[in-house]
């Protein structure tokens, strides 16, 4: 199936240009810890929230704990098959 | 009266077309009537000002339709908007059926947030109850329909809690008056009236069946329901129930629970079903906290949330209709040929996760840095943590899984119709919009606003925030891939509740049942046949000449009745609607 026009370009793009999209995404998070270190909160709110990337590390370490423990540890105690909804028949 | 100058109930044309629609001949003109009255709603809620109309008077006690103030206005105003955004998506659908349940649904919601009392309030409660589950219904599968009858007797306990509050309430203070509850002397009804809300607010653990029915609605069904029934309830708490502690731990518990589930499941709709409970999460845990601004929080989410939330279901809806499937597992590649869905997908996407200049930045924060000015700091981390698995589950994993991995999917797509991208089209722009424009939004909260969202560290907060959630995403995104399952969830302790119910109910009964048929054949069968064998001598001598002529009027009306009773409960369900409203509506408006 062809695609044309905009969705041709975003197909296109995911594939070819891989490479770019990441070393972009990589200097993105370099730029927003580096913008961190001169900008912070007047105050501290959490506690060590003025230390710079605080938030960067809470939403890096928040987002790989949660995956690890929901998918290796919670998900095969809780399974069932697929488009069964009940336990008892 | 229902109707004055100032005051023209947004439900009223719901109703009135409801009723008509069954009645209108014709294949699809009809179908141009439906905007009508989701229009009319919202020029009648532009137009409101305070006050109290539509008092009537019912056993003494006066029944208020339409309590008119800041805090009705806002949760109607987003209403009447979702109502045409959902109408819009549902254009195409030529069943009358379906038109007719959201009409109601609708009109149920307008009911609700107006009613000035109890009793207003319960009516207005089980019509939604009612008409919502149809949505589920007329999916027409077999999984549809079971759920459907979980997802309705699941809300018809949770109906009879409010039920009983509000009958115990009566008996001790004499009114049905909704009003706000004091936390420091609430009475046991006032728990009560509280868990029925819950109920239907979807608070872990009274949750399980917004996951186990959404998913299972009809396409646009799913859109009306995942803006209507939970944030009625978030309503209604608002009103009554600010300042309960209980709520402010709960609504960060569900905060929480809705995004651990989100991130394993695999049905796209049941991924933004657990964003749901998670997203409510917030609400409630506003309301709990009470102070102004957390109130102002919570209301200011809802609104936002109703709008991409509507969004979000309409993106999952169109891979549906498309590609027959909302499974991640069967889905993939598809960006190259729906880059419209998954664009206007994305403003949901980050309008949920709270990137700023889009809606849920404004609403969002404001709950959260309330949450910190009030010194609840654990609820606020809660909050955040539930904010990353947000951008985590519907950010970054549907969409990646949906329209992103694999190589260009080659499926055949069914054709979306116009009128979809149209509705989705609308809600992107308004979530947008009060993204840039705050002031849409604020200038319709309860209470005067303090709170500036775009302050700079804010900003580079969420951004920080949201792009090393992604960066969490790109490390473990081998693991978190969808596989096959259906996760267990409380549903499996309301089912052994009721299995237990049924045991404790049905085994005394039958034991009763058998010693019944055994006396009935011994002592009363013998007796019986002495009587039949007196009174067939007196039916010979005398009745049979009188009684002939109404014995036929007694087929005639028992035939009709078996007609009537197919036997199936959701006939039983429509036309005890039918009945109830027919009822109303003589009392309304005489």
């Amino acid at each position: 199936m062809e695609t044309k026009g905009f969705g041709h370009w975003l197909d296109t793009t995911r594939e070819e240009q891989k490479g770019l999209w990441k070393v972009l995404f990589f200097v993105l998070l370099a730029g927003l810890v580096g913008v961190n270190l001169f900008l912070r909160p007047h105050h501290a709110e959490y506690g060590y929230d003025t230390i710079p990337g605080f938030w960067a590390a809470f939403g890096l370490l928040v987002s790989v704990l949660m995956v690890l423990v929901m998918k290796k540890i919670v998900q095969p105690l809780i399974e069932r098959p697929e488009d069964r909804d009940d336990d008892d028949s | 009266m229902t109707m004055t100058p100032d005051f023209l109930h947004p439900a009223f044309g719901f109703i009135l077309l409801a009723l008509i629609l069954p009645f209108l001949r014709g294949r699809d003109w009809w179908r141009w009537l439906l905007p009508v009255p989701a229009v009319a709603a919202i020029l009648s809620v532009v137009r409101m000002e305070p006050g109290t109309y539509g008092i009537l008077h019912y056993l003494d006690q006066p029944l208020v339709l339409g309590r008119v103030d800041r805090l009705s206005v806002i949760f109607a105003n987003v209403f009447a908007i979702q109502a045409l955004i959902g109408t819009l998506y549902a254009f195409h659908v030529r069943e009358k059926a379906h038109h007719i349940a959201s009409l109601l649904y609708v009109a149920g919601s307008f009911g609700c947030t107006f009613a000035g009392d109890y009793i207003t309030l319960f009516i207005f409660w089980e019509l939604m109850s009612v008409s919502s589950t149809f949505l589920i219904w007329l999916r027409r599968n077999p999984l549809s329909t079971r759920a459907g009858f979980r997802y309705f007797m699941f809300h018809t306990v949770g109906g009879l809690f409010l039920l009983a509050g509000l009958l115990l309430r009566y008996h001790a203070a004499g009114d049905f008056l909704f009003n706000p509850v004091d936390p420091a002397s609430a009475h046991l009804y006032d728990w009560l009236i509280m868990i029925g809300f819950c109920v239907n607010a979807a608070v872990v653990p009274l949750h399980a069946w917004l996951p186990d029915a959404y998913p299972e609605a009809t396409i646009p069904g799913a859109v009306f329901l995942c803006a209507f029934t939970t944030k009625t309830a978030v309503y209604v708490l608002a009103r009554g129930f600010a300042g309960f502690e209980v709520l402010a731990i709960a609504g960060t518990a569900m905060a929480v629970y809705g995004v651990l589930y989100a991130c394993i499941e695999n049905d796209a709709r049941r991924i933004l079903s657990y964003h749901i409970v998670s997203q409510v999460g917030y609400m409630v845990a506003g309301i709990g906290i009470g102070t102004a601004m957390t109130v102002n929080g919570a209301v200011a989410h809802a609104y936002a949330h109703i709008l991409y939330k509507g969004l979000l279901f309409m993106g999952a809806g169109c891979l549906l209709y498309a590609a027959g499937s909302s499974k991640l597992t069967e889905l993939g590649g598809l960006v190259g040929r729906l880059p419209w869905v998954m664009i206007l997908y994305m403003v949901g996407a980050v309008s949920i996760s709270g990137m700023p200049f889009f809606n849920g930045f404004i609403s969002k924060n404001m709950t959260i840095h309330g949450a910190v000015e009030a010194h609840r700091i654990l609820l606020a981390i809660g909050l955040e943590i539930a904010a990353v698995g947000t951008f985590l589950s519907v950010g970054i994993k549907l969409p990646y899984f949906a329209f992103w991995s694999k190589p260009t999917n080659k499926m055949e797509l069914k054709p979306i119709p116009l009128n979809m991208y149209l509705a989705m089209g609308i809600a992107a722009a308004l979530c947008f919009a009060q993204g840039l424009y705050p002031h849409m939004l604020y200038s319709l909260l309860p209470y005067p606003v303090e709170f500036h969202p775009y302050a700079h560290w804010a900003v580079l907060q969420a951004f920080l925030l949201l792009s090393f959630t992604g960066l969490g995403f790109y490390f473990i995104r081998r693991i978190i891939v969808p596989h096959p399952a259906r996760n267990l969830d409380f549903d499996v302790l309301y089912r052994a509740v009721g299995n237990a119910l049924v045991v404790l109910i049905c085994k005394p009964l039958s034991l009763v049942d058998d010693r019944w048929t055994e006396v009935y054949r011994t002592a009363g069968l013998r007796g019986l046949l002495r009587f039949a064998a007196g009174s067939s001598w007196f039916d010979k001598k005398g009745i049979d000449t009188v009684v002939d002529g109404s014995a036929y009027t007694v087929r005639n009306v028992g035939g009709l009745s078996a007609r009537l009773q197919t036997g199936r409960l959701q006939d039983y369900l429509a036309w005890a609607l039918l009945a109830a409203l027919c009822l109303f509506a003589i009392f309304w408006w005489t």
